[in-house]
């Protein structure tokens, strides 16, 4: 720096050089064991990218990993869709027919959310520990908006609602007992992604606990994309609704005449 | 094998989509109705969102009210005249009702009111077909169904604009086609039917049509009203799924043939009895549907 030339005298600058040499090794003699901790986590996807194209019924992956770990740690994988809206609604009986009476809008809610553990989570920390890293959809924070009357209003209700209405359509889910660690240095899981997803970039969260601390903890993603003759279709009924509608009919009036035409001989 | 609907997000057996096209395509080559009123609560039942099973169906009946139009053309049973103004409310009528469908939507009554309207108009129909064909039956007079005609003046025939229809054999005012025809293009639009079950009783007892002009007749409007409906949810709600359409139909063109033959070696009144029973029990299990105890009170639905 032609600046420090300028305006300090050469013994400034000598301290100064000595102090940056002893601070990088200070710092590398204490933290080098985090660095190596914090490398030694390593997680990979054997898919990063999911196609959604008409052939598509679901996809499995494989989630596996090394870890500096000993027998006995535990890997919790969270893998959670980006915050979307979710709307819950309430039915009640009105003169005899079920109507959906109130309803909840959430505003950042995933529409897909899954834990990959060990072990049962409750083994594995405490609930603050879980709550601190947001592990669980309880800790989600969900924001919403309320609609119609709430004379009952139950927050917990509602909560548990979306819950397990997420969890029947089999998009939240905790799979507990399903990551295997092999001699306390390779890890892996095999993940289920089920048919009706959503599209978006999928966070994937690894963490890696010891006797209910958290030792290391790493993250990937997993890109989850309408593709081929499938995506042509959305992109155009969503971009192009004009030309989509009108090829629509097109494309009926046609086969309708066409099979008319053919079955005019038989 | 599964193939995945992209608008309708969801995979599906293909085999099972092309049989439930042509089952549903056979009964209506068999009893010569358009089939929406089965195909869409099936496809509900599916799984397919409501808005989707509507849309899409109305996609569907484009293509098979206009393969049957074309054998009603060249027998030169199709009013073009009546057509015309009857086309012409449908279009008013389905736009109405496309607007209506995305309000109900937004304050999420839309599921109640399609099952309402069908276990109202199907019931209906229902209990009049059948007891039309119960009473031929018991009369063993081989009587046409349709062959009452009502062709009293009453006061339908004091309103003014008054048209001749030659085809169809009247001189009436065209507000009452015109708004016969609006009010089953509301339905048509909210049900995903083409409405012929309504518009078909409506044109022989309400205007006093001639039954040889009514199928084909109804056939050329519904082309034009399904085709607003399909127009019209492509751009407001972007639900028309066209590969699921465009399976359904391949299975329903199948099954309209073999349909068609099995109809003719059966009386009218037993088919017009076995479609009073169809009827009945969708009004019957849709009806079910809204009073039973649901098994969770809770739903959620992830906006897009």
């Amino acid at each position: 720096m032609s600046n420090s030339y300028r305006y300090g005298d050469y013994s400034d600058r000598k301290h100064l050089a000595l102090i940056s040499v002893f601070s990088f090794i200070t710092n590398f003699l204490f933290f080098s064991s985090c660095y190596a901790q914090s490398n030694a986590l390593v997680a990979d996807l054997s898919k990063s990218n999911i196609s959604i194209n008409t052939d598509f019924n679901g996809a499995s992956l494989l989630l596996f990993g090394s870890i500096a770990g000993k027998d006995g740690d535990d890997i919790i994988v969270v893998i959670s869709a980006p915050p979307t809206e979710i709307i819950t609604r309430k039915k009640s009986k009105m003169s005899g027919i079920w109507v959906n009476s109130n309803s909840i809008k959430w505003k950042n809610a995933p529409a897909f959310y899954q834990i990959f553990s060990t072990d049962t989570l409750s083994k594995i920390a405490t609930r603050d520990v879980l709550q601190s890293l947001a592990i669980g959809t309880q800790f989600l924070n969900l924001k919403f908006e309320k609609s119609g009357e709430f004379d009952t209003y139950n927050y917990n209700e509602w909560v548990e609602a979306l819950n397990r209405n997420m969890k029947s359509a089999s998009l939240w889910k905790t799979n507990e007992n399903a990551v295997q660690v092999i001699r306390g240095a390779l890890f892996r899981t095999e993940v289920d992604l089920p048919a009706n997803i959503t599209t978006g970039d999928y966070e994937v969260r690894i963490i890696h606990f010891r006797n209910g601390r958290l030792i290391a903890e790493d993250k990937t993603a997993i890109a989850v994309k309408k593709a081929g003759f499938s995506a042509i279709i959305y992109q155009l009924a969503h971009e192009y609704s004009i030309f989509y509608g009108i090829f629509a009919i097109a494309f009926a009036v046609f086969a309708g005449w066409l099979a008319a035409a053919i079955f005019r001989k038989t | 094998m599964y193939i995945y609907f992209p608008i309708a997000e969801i995979s599906l057996n293909l085999f099972i989509v092309i049989g439930l096209g042509g089952f549903i395509g056979f009964l209506s080559g068999l009893f010569g109705v358009g089939g929406g009123f089965l195909m869409t609560p099936l496809l509900i039942f599916l799984g397919i969102p409501a808005p989707v099973a509507v849309a899409t169906e109305a996609n569907q009946i484009v293509a098979s009210s206009v393969s049957g139009v074309i054998a009603h053309w060249r027998r030169k049973n199709v009013d073009f005249k009546m057509g015309t103004v009857l086309l012409l409310g449908g279009l008013v009528g389905s736009s109405l009702g496309v607007l209506l469908f995305a309000l109900l939507e937004k304050i999420g009554q839309l599921d109640l009111v399609i099952k309402l309207s069908y276990v109202f108009f199907l019931g209906i129909i229902g209990i009049l077909m059948l007891w039309e064909s119960v009473r031929t039956y018991i009369r063993s007079r081989k009587t046409e169904f349709y062959s009452r005609k009502l062709h009293e003046h009453n006061w339908l025939h004091g309103l003014p604009l008054k048209m001749r229809f030659r085809r169809s054999k009247l001189y009436i005012s065209a507000l009452v086609p015109f708004s016969i025809a609006a009010f089953v293009g509301v339905l048509s639009a909210i049900m995903g039917v083409g409405g012929g079950f309504i518009m078909i009783p409506a044109m022989i007892y309400l205007l006093g049509m001639p039954t040889s002009v009514v199928i084909g007749t109804s056939l050329f409007q519904i082309i034009f009203v399904t085709a607003n409906v399909t127009l019209l949810q492509s751009v407001q709600t972007q639900t028309v799924d066209f590969l699921l359409a465009g399976t359904l139909l391949f299975g329903a063109v199948i099954g309209a043939q073999i349909g068609t033959r099995f109809g003719g070696m059966l009386r009218g009144e037993q088919l017009r009895g076995m479609l009073a029973i169809i009827v009945l029990l969708v009004s019957i299990r849709i009806g079910y549907e809204l009073i039973s105890i649901p098994l969770d009170i809770f739903s959620s639905e992830i906006v897009k």
